[in-house]
């Protein structure tokens, strides 16, 4: 089993609530992931674009009744990282 | 010197302590906010309708009863019919905005297809054999009865999973 590591990447508040957000699904839309963190699109634009940077998730296009719609998803390098984040901080409040 | 040195260290430990008291208690507010988004976004996930599942079911087991009987004349309105429901499904699901993860891998879903169809037409040819060569005329609707109530179980199935997985109680 691999030890559980803390990613700064990811602990940042709306960072982390993206990853939890997508870790369950299989992809989620640009607006659903906006609605749920009660953020602007810019702000949201932003950390996606961090995300991205470091291949945590990935985003692909299509239309949805003839709208363009943004699809984000988690790569295996994300999913990882978000979970051996998550057992680090199980860790930290298993060992107080 | 002597004295002040085990004050220090008393000190020190508690400072260390509540740090660890502070770190943890951001942790466990982290780990709650994972389970709160994670919850939010399950409940998105629009299930199956149940009422949808049936039809489908009853639209697939009419069609393997009537083509196991050789009647060709529904044919047609059945197979239009079902891309229908399989469209409303699809699109029912992308207009949601969240698409929920598959449990097979690819692999298993890719060889659970094949199997399905090959079940589809094992369906019709047994029930067209048994009909034709030992005048069983209650066998293909027997076939597609069974095929319907498969189908119903597998959505309704899929739906109590949904429901343990967003904790609605069904």
């Amino acid at each position: 089993m691999e030890d559980s590591k803390f990613d700064v990447m990811i602990h940042a508040p709306n960072r982390l609530q993206i990853c939890a957000l997508l870790a369950p699904l299989d992809q989620v839309e640009f607006r659903v992931i906006r609605e749920e963190l009660g953020v602007s699109d810019s702000v949201l634009s932003k950390h996606i674009k961090q995300l991205e940077d470091i291949g945590y998730i990935k985003q692909k296009k299509n239309k949805v009744n003839g709208r363009a719609r943004r699809w984000f998803y988690l790569t295996a390098s994300g999913r990882r990282a978000f979970e051996l984040h998550v057992q680090e901080l199980k860790r930290i409040v298993s060992n107080m | 010197m002597y004295i002040w040195f085990p004050i220090w260290k008393v000190i020190n430990f508690c400072t260390m302590t509540n740090k660890k008291h502070i770190q943890s208690k951001k942790a466990q507010e982290a780990l709650d906010s994972i389970n709160k988004i994670q919850q939010a976004g399950l409940k998105r996930v629009l299930p199956t309708p149940v009422w949808l599942g049936a039809m489908l079911g009853i639209l697939v087991g009419t069609q393997i009863a009537l083509l196991g009987a050789e009647i060709r004349t529904y044919n047609t309105i059945l197979i239009v019919l079902i891309l229908i429901m399989v469209i409303t499904i699809i699109n029912k699901t992308q207009s949601v905005g969240v698409v929920e993860r598959m449990m097979l891998s690819k692999r298993a879903i890719i060889i659970s297809l094949i199997c399905i169809v090959l079940l589809y037409f094992l369906a019709i040819i047994s029930g067209q054999y048994l009909n034709r060569h030992y005048g069983y005329y209650w066998a293909p609707v027997a076939i597609g009865a069974f095929f319907t109530f498969g189908i119903w179980s597998l959505i309704i199935g899929a739906y109590q999973l949904y429901n343990k997985r967003t904790n609605i109680p069904s």
